[in-house]
């Protein structure tokens, strides 16, 4: 987010030239892995290799500049991660051993000092699911509530709707969590 | 996770708060910046199929995969046509009965086919000499030249000298007719006035010997 895609980039992208391919990546592709780790995913970087092999040789037929660009990308990412939940919930889980869950675990100094940091994606796992997709569109994809609503196949009204509740129920969460440990 | 953020993003998470009313809640501000930091890791290194994609030169796998398939496709199906072929002149150079019955089935396939039309074709030419034979039957000259014939018989070699007339009386008519299985010695019985057709497929072998009557015929008139 912090490098954005120049026009000469963007149109050698849209040409099919593969330097405009690797801007194209070397720009986006630290969102969609963001969005990816966000949404809880197990192999996010595999998933965001994933969404560009099959993007990028479509990109000649993309309209709207950068945003609809990004637009594209995301709406492939959204597919793909519907798809993975999916299959996720098909397979049986395998389940490892995790010493948090065992009752003879004491709390850990460094995961008391430093909990606060790590604590955005249990934050987030406790949101509704649509609240949380349309936070992440929003903030980690750097999407407007246009394309969002698009990704999503709803109305903006519907998207403005559930950022407000979702920024709503955040709030509430972050509230109790600095309450909790205090 | 402390962020940076630029002006825009800044500016992008002032106006979510914005719209939702919460633009003075700083604890959520601070919530949407760690999350915005999920973005900021670099892009993850690019595996084989992607940087060939990112790599100049290559503009798709698929259209050069595509090509190879097809290529080992037909390389496949020579290979299986060439074996075939293969495993069966081995079968046949092995087996006799193998090659009795394939050309047992030829022949019984091709016996109905040369026997529908007027199957002039089944017996092969005795001699270059009756090639160049004119229709021309004469009963007279049947008779003596099938009693001349059996004289002749271990002399074929004669046959190539044989004058013109006399190759005219036998007649390639009888080489156009149809095969009647009728043995040659019977050729001397047969009464004169026979259709001169009637037994020109079994004599095929016969007439080198036949050309060998010029002797009695010109002297006959």
């Amino acid at each position: 987010m912090a490098v954005q895609l120049t026009d000469d980039e963007l149109s050698a992208a849209l040409a099919g030239d593969p330097s405009g391919f690797s801007a194209v990546y070397s720009t986006i592709s630290p969102a969609v892995l963001g969005y990816f780790r966000a949404r809880g995913v197990d192999d996010a970087e595999a998933l965001t290799q994933d969404v560009f092999v099959d993007v990028l040789p479509k990109l000649v037929g993309v309209k709207g500049g950068h945003s609809g660009l990004r637009t594209f990308i995301f709406s492939v990412a959204h597919a793909r991660l519907v798809d993975y939940r999916r299959r996720y919930a098909r397979t049986p889980q395998l389940t490892e051993y995790d010493p948090l869950a065992d009752e003879r675990y004491s709390n850990s100094a460094e995961d008391e000092v430093l909990g606060s940091l790590g604590g955005m994606s249990s934050t987030l796992a406790m949101l509704n699911d649509e609240q949380r997709e349309v936070l992440i569109l929003r903030i980690v994809a750097d999407l407007s509530v246009e394309q969002v609503a698009g990704i999503m196949n709803k109305t903006p009204g519907a998207i403005k709707q559930l950022q407000r509740r979702g920024l709503i129920a955040l709030r509430e969460l972050v509230k109790e969590k600095d309450h909790t440990p205090s | 996770m402390s962020v940076s953020p630029t002006g825009r993003e800044e500016g992008d998470i002032q106006a979510i708060l914005q719209d939702s009313g919460f633009e003075e809640d700083a604890d959520l501000r601070r919530s949407l910046e760690d999350l915005r930091a999920f973005a900021l890791d670099g892009p993850p290194e690019p595996r084989a199929d992607l940087q060939a994609l990112l790599a100049p030169g290559i503009a798709s796998l698929d259209l050069r995969r595509r090509n190879r398939q097809r290529r080992m496709g037909i390389v496949v199906g020579a290979a299986v046509i060439g074996a075939m072929g293969l495993g069966a002149g081995a079968v046949a150079a092995s087996g006799e009965d193998f090659r009795r019955s394939v050309s047992h089935a030829v022949v019984k396939i091709l016996e109905p086919i040369s026997q529908t039309p007027a199957s002039n074709t089944d017996a092969p030419p005795p001699s270059p000499s009756d090639v160049a034979v004119p229709p021309a039957p004469s009963p007279a000259a049947v008779t003596p030249s099938a009693s001349a014939s059996k004289s002749a018989r271990p002399a074929p070699a004669s046959a190539t000298p044989a004058p013109g007339n006399a190759a005219a009386d036998h007649g390639g008519s009888q080489a156009k007719t149809p095969a009647v299985p009728l043995r040659p010695t019977t050729v001397p019985a047969t009464p004169v006035p026979a259709p001169p057709g009637a037994s020109s497929r079994p004599f095929a072998g016969l007439l080198p010997l036949l050309h060998t009557v010029p002797g009695p015929v010109p002297g006959k008139p």
